[in-house]
């Protein structure tokens, strides 16, 4: 279940991305992490880093 | 959301005595107007295995995956007696939600022979009488992660003195926890490993990269087209040298000029071998040897026929010329054995000059050792002799050999006819030989540049050019790497300036949720205003006029209270409004802003569920000032079950109404 404060910072990064060029594609992006990151609280460090890299990879796949 | 109902069995002190479920009543929906729930007991009564059963009956093993030991420590005596194996274990939770009732049943099974749960605990929801079918699901969507779950099921007293502890921390701590900054700044840790990853991944691939590839191909191209050329050039040699060749004969040398050139080769070849013949046979030791050659066969005849019959004056005079003139400068004499043998004195030889005398006086037949020196002398040039006769034999065949083959030859010449035109035409013959020898020269070298272009150059350019493809591969890999390395140091850039962003709008909001508790609860307002969380998570109370207190201006009373606001506060930032079940609730706060908390609580229509002590929470004067509020009173009791161990039970008492109780019995 997703907080009221993870709208709210979920928001925030709408927000701070709409003023990066291509704001629309990093913002998809993050928002596919911090889900993942609240969907997986329990997952150590390391392979949370390895599985935010293959959800940056896929982004960059798709994107090919 | 309502808790309605908690049946435990077997789960901690919670045994049934009919092997039945012990019911918690949690919420009577006849009294809907009030939402305070009391389960009074001592300590050691099961209050706080009433939150662990809610908390494992809702998350199970996500919440506390070894508990095999929340199993009924009488329960398993019990089994153990009846000579059985098996422990079951279960926590159902009747539960309110929107007008509906739901059945939420958590059940796992112990393994009493090797103390193991058997198996993960299973779940199942009803809803009407049915299961629904994503039971995992529908605690997803109706409850906070187990990890939020703390901010509405703990331990008052316990998150007091946390804070007092540790203030900063324990603000920092549950800000982040319960508003998703953590998660966000796990994001942004990950984010930056990740940039790690991609060097590291960068390094590996950039090792592989064996560089100026492209030289090196260069070279080698320049190698083949040097090769090349040289083919053409080549060809070119050739062609000419076809052509000079038809110069000489359009068609092909005929087959007589071509016997007349090997027929006069073969006689210079021949010549030549007598030359070299003769010009051996010179240069060897044959003629030199030859005298003695023949003096020892003149002798050896000799020596035989006067063996054979008397010799007459004439003969031997005759015999003595020619043996003298034979003896020539090299030889003195000869010496006849009694055996017919006969032996040459060389001349100045040691015997001839020191032991002439010795030897004329001597009977032949004595003088053995004499005898032996001067045969043994005889012998040798006997022995080279025989060899260069030998040789000489050899010799001569061979010159008999190359002289008939020689007449032949020129015979053979002298027929076909030895004249100028065929002379010229010998000559015709041999250059054009020449240009066949050199063509054929040319077109091997030919063949030797092809192969080795081929089999080598070739080869290693194909090599080159697979790695120099493998490595503008791995360039191009790289910067794919580099550029998805921009783009998540962009994400991270982001995502640090989401949580800059994010934490003044929330601190503002969370400042502001506190500050409305914190003067529904405390009685002078100007004074105890409101709240301010600072960035550095610095924890003030601030004056009506705006001015902060100074930590000695607020008593721990103040101070609680505040920060209980601050807590309840922080709540709000989770989405669904879920019953609180709190332990000790009021054991911290001083008198007065206990009745204010709960007061100010009240009115959010939340089911607050607590857990109290009695004599210390649970007072004639508590009871009081929470009666307007309570919805069920329980209380919690304990019983030693046939001396074995203790159980707990719980009784639910009348809620309008003190229960007076005596401490001691407890």
């Amino acid at each position: 279940m997703q907080t009221e404060g993870g709208d709210k910072i979920i928001k925030t990064m709408e927000k701070v991305c709409k003023q990066q060029e291509n704001g629309d594609i990093f913002f998809n992006i993050l928002k596919k992490l911090y889900n993942h990151i609240s969907k997986h609280e329990n997952e150590p460090s390391d392979s949370r880093a390895q599985s935010i890299k293959d959800i940056i990879d896929s982004k960059w796949r798709e994107g090919e | 959301m309502k808790f309605i109902k908690l049946k435990l069995k077997n789960f901690k002190p919670y045994y049934d005595k009919q092997d039945t479920h012990q019911e918690i009543f949690l919420f009577d929906e006849e009294r809907k107007d009030k939402n305070i729930t009391l389960n009074i007991g001592p300590t050691g009564h099961g209050k706080t295995s009433i939150s662990e059963a809610i908390l494992w009956c809702i998350f199970g093993d996500i919440y506390y995956k070894d508990w095999e030991n929340f199993v009924n420590t009488l329960s398993v005596e019990i089994i153990k007696q009846k000579k059985e194996n098996e422990v079951n274990m279960c926590a159902e939770l009747i539960l309110e939600l929107e007008g509906e009732h739901y059945r939420v049943i958590r059940s796992g099974s112990y393994d009493i022979r090797n103390g193991q749960k058997m198996g993960e605990s299973k779940l199942s929801i009803l809803h009407n009488g049915e299961p629904i079918n994503d039971s995992i699901g529908f605690i997803g969507d109706h409850f906070p992660t187990v990890t939020l779950m703390k901010y509405f099921v703990f331990d008052a007293d316990d998150i007091l003195k946390k804070f007092e502890e540790n203030r900063e921390g324990s603000i920092k701590d549950h800000i982040n926890k319960i508003v998703g900054v953590e998660k966000l700044n796990e994001m942004i840790n990950s984010l930056e490993e990740v940039m790690k990853l991609y060097d590291k991944d960068s390094r590996e691939i950039e090792s592989g990269i064996h560089g100026d590839i492209a030289n090196k191909i260069k070279t080698k191209e320049e190698d083949k087209a040097k090769k090349e050329d040289a083919i053409k050039q080549l060809e070119r040699g050739i062609l000419e040298l076809i052509s000079e060749k038809k110069n000489l004969f359009k068609a092909s040398p005929s087959p007589e000029v071509i016997k007349f050139s090997e027929l006069v080769n073969k006689r210079d070849d021949l010549e030549k071998m007598t030359i070299d013949l003769n010009k051996r046979f010179k240069e060897s030791n044959i003629i030199s040897d030859m005298d003695l050659l023949l003096l020892y066969v003149v002798i050896d005849d000799a020596i035989k026929k006067l063996n054979q019959r008397p010799t007459t004056k004439e003969e031997f005079n005759f015999s003595s010329t020619v043996i003298k003139s034979s003896l020539g400068e090299n030889y003195s004499g000869i010496l006849f054995g009694k055996k017919e043998d006969t032996n040459l004195i060389k001349k100045g030889a040691r015997i001839w000059d020191e032991d002439l005398d010795d030897l004329e006086k001597l009977d032949l037949g004595s003088g053995e050792g004499i005898k032996t020196h001067v045969i043994e002398t005889f012998r040798y040039y006997e022995e080279q002799a025989n060899k260069q006769r030998d040789n000489f034999g050899k010799y001569k065949k061979d010159f008999d050999k190359t002289m008939k083959e020689l007449m032949k030859v020129r015979n053979e010449i002298r027929q076909i006819g030895d004249t100028t035109k065929n002379k010229e035409l010998k000559d015709k013959y041999e250059k054009f030989r020449k240009f066949e020898k050199q063509i054929k020269e040319k077109v091997n070298l030919q063949e030797e540049i092809k192969e080795k272009i081929e089999e080598e150059i070739e080869k290693d350019i194909k090599d080159l050019r697979d790695e120099l493809k493998r490595d503008e591969e791995q360039k191009r890999e790289i910067k794919q790497i580099e550029e998805k390395r921009k783009e998540t140091q962009i994400l991270l850039n982001i995502s640090k300036k989401t949580r800059e962003e994010f934490l003044d709008d929330l601190l503002a909001s969370v400042n502001r949720t506190a500050s409305e508790s914190l003067r529904s609860t405390v009685k002078d307002t100007d004074r105890f205003h409101s709240i301010e969380i600072d960035s550095n998570y610095k924890f003030r109370v601030k004056q009506k006029n705006g001015e902060a207190l100074e930590e000695r201006q607020i008593n721990k009373g103040n101070l609680q209270i505040s920060m209980m606001s601050f807590f309840f506060g922080l709540s709000k930032y989770l989405r669904k409004k879920i019953p609180y079940v709190i332990d000790d609730p009021l054991l911290r706060l001083d008198p007065g802003h206990d009745k204010r908390l709960i007061e100010q609580l009240s009115k959010t229509n939340d089911q607050l569920i607590f857990h109290m002590i009695p004599g210390k929470e649970y007072t004639t004067d508590s009871f009081n000032w929470l009666k307007p509020y309570i919805n069920i009173q329980n209380w919690l009791y304990r019983e030693k079950y046939k001396g074995l161990e203790f159980i707990s039970y719980v009784e639910r008492k009348d809620a309008e109404k003190i229960v007076y109780f005596d401490i001691d019995k407890f």
